[in-house]
């Protein structure tokens, strides 16, 4: 697969956020600022390149590939953790949050399944460090669009209120999917063009 | 996005189902029942184990190292699930593998171990089975409905991936994929969401007008 495919790939075919719904409460909750946003991606992206380094370079060549579970989640951890610590101000901006997670992890909350899914969509279609590299920008910058458009539609209905049924997640959720279905048209064009 | 309402997605707004922290699971794990099935064990496996093992372990631990000894320990209950399961059917392992994965993810993230933090051990399993068995409950009938209308058949896991309990795609052709697919996950769930809050909303205007009465 070449890079530029490899890159919309992560950013559009396989978005995590709005494709798969893998961490849409914990970053539209917890980051609350563009410079927050950035700072979780640029997590992401070091969590998700350190995992498919450590399973390609270490483990897999060790013959214990099976256990990259058990590695690659308190991995991704770590980088959320060391995340929070490096980049001054994102720990206070997601401080804010209530309910279940509001204490602790909230590094894992951010970065857990966005970080694991990327470096797992990374270790499924990239043979060496460039093509992973191309999947996990597309990935964060994939992420980063769904953010922007989800917090559009968010601006959007606090001007003309959805019915209340469909107020706070489920808004959330239904944007998400018909955000995904519109991604999902774009890759099969894209895909068929590819074909003639 | 950062409104309260936002947090509360079914009931509960301190439990798994309060927010969407449990919701990828309902998304990416709910487009066959036989996904949902074996993520539901791992659920029920995981949260309950893990919950009486953190309990267990409480008083011993440092408080400096008690979440990363909770990353720790709640990743390795989880992997013993996957490798045991993987002996049953190693094709539905590979095949749920990241739905898998996200189980331990989602309790971490969550934070929901510490719901059960200071509790007997059997306590905080108890807990933690009452929490689980929501979920899985709702994980199987999310996956039911999406995979009859996506599908038209029903698939239970199998030692060679999947069984079809019943095929009606042939007899019944107003299947709609887009239901099974992950963006149609996120419709459902949405849907299901704004049931959840018009019925919640009936059942307390009956209590309240049964009161003033």
């Amino acid at each position: 697969m070449s890079l530029p495919l490899l890159f919309f790939l992560g950013a559009i075919s396989a978005n995590l956020v709005v494709g798969l719904g893998l961490g849409i409460e914990e970053t539209l909750v917890s980051v609350r600022s563009a410079r927050a946003a950035f700072a979780a991606a640029l997590g992401v992206l070091v969590s998700a390149l350190a995992g498919w380094m450590l399973m390609r370079y270490v483990l897999e060549p060790l013959g214990l590939g099976f256990l990259k579970n058990i590695v690659l989640i308190p991995l991704v951890g770590a980088a959320g953790f060391a995340s929070f610590r490096l980049i001054p101000g994102l720990a206070t901006e997601s401080a804010g949050r209530k309910g279940p997670g509001a204490r602790a992890a909230p590094a894992l909350m951010l970065y857990g399944t966005l970080g694991y899914g990327l470096a797992f969509l990374a270790l499924a279609v990239a043979q060496d460090f460039a093509s992973a590299a191309f999947v996990s920008v597309g990935g964060v910058s994939g992420f980063l669009v769904a953010i922007g458009l989800l917090r559009g539609i968010d601006l959007r209905a606090r001007i003309e209120e959805p019915p209340a049924p469909f107020e706070g997640n489920a808004l959330l959720l239904l944007s998400a999917g018909f955000l995904g279905a519109i991604l999902v048209l774009v890759s099969s064009a894209v895909y068929y063009r590819s074909l003639w | 996005m950062t409104n309260p309402r936002y947090l509360q997605t079914f009931w509960s707004s301190s439990g798994p189902l309060g927010t969407l922290s449990s919701g990828v699971l309902l998304v990416v794990a709910t487009s066959r029942l036989s996904y949902a099935v074996a993520v539901s064990l791992s659920v029920l496996w995981t949260w309950i184990v893990s919950a009486a093992l953190c309990a267990v372990s409480e008083p011993l631990m440092p408080k400096r190292w008690e979440s990363a000894a909770r990353i720790v320990a709640t990743v390795a209950v989880a992997y013993l699930f996957e490798r045991g399961a993987a002996v049953y059917s190693p094709a539905l392992v590979g095949e749920c593998a990241l739905y898998l994965a996200l189980v331990p993810i989602v309790l971490l993230s969550g934070d929901l171990l510490r719901r059960y933090a200071g509790a007997a051990p059997g306590k905080a399993a108890a807990g933690a089975a009452a929490d689980a068995g929501a979920i899985a409950a709702l994980l199987v009938v999310m996956a039911i409905v999406r995979e009859f209308l996506g599908y038209g058949v029903l698939s239970l896991p199998g030692p060679d991936g999947l069984v079809l309990l019943f095929d009606l795609s042939q007899v019944y052709p107003w299947t709609m994929p887009f239901v099974s697919s992950a963006p149609g996950g996120l419709v459902m769930l949405a849907l299901a969401v704004a049931l959840h809050k018009v019925l919640s909303s009936r059942a307390w205007g009956v209590a309240e007008s049964r009161r003033s009465t």
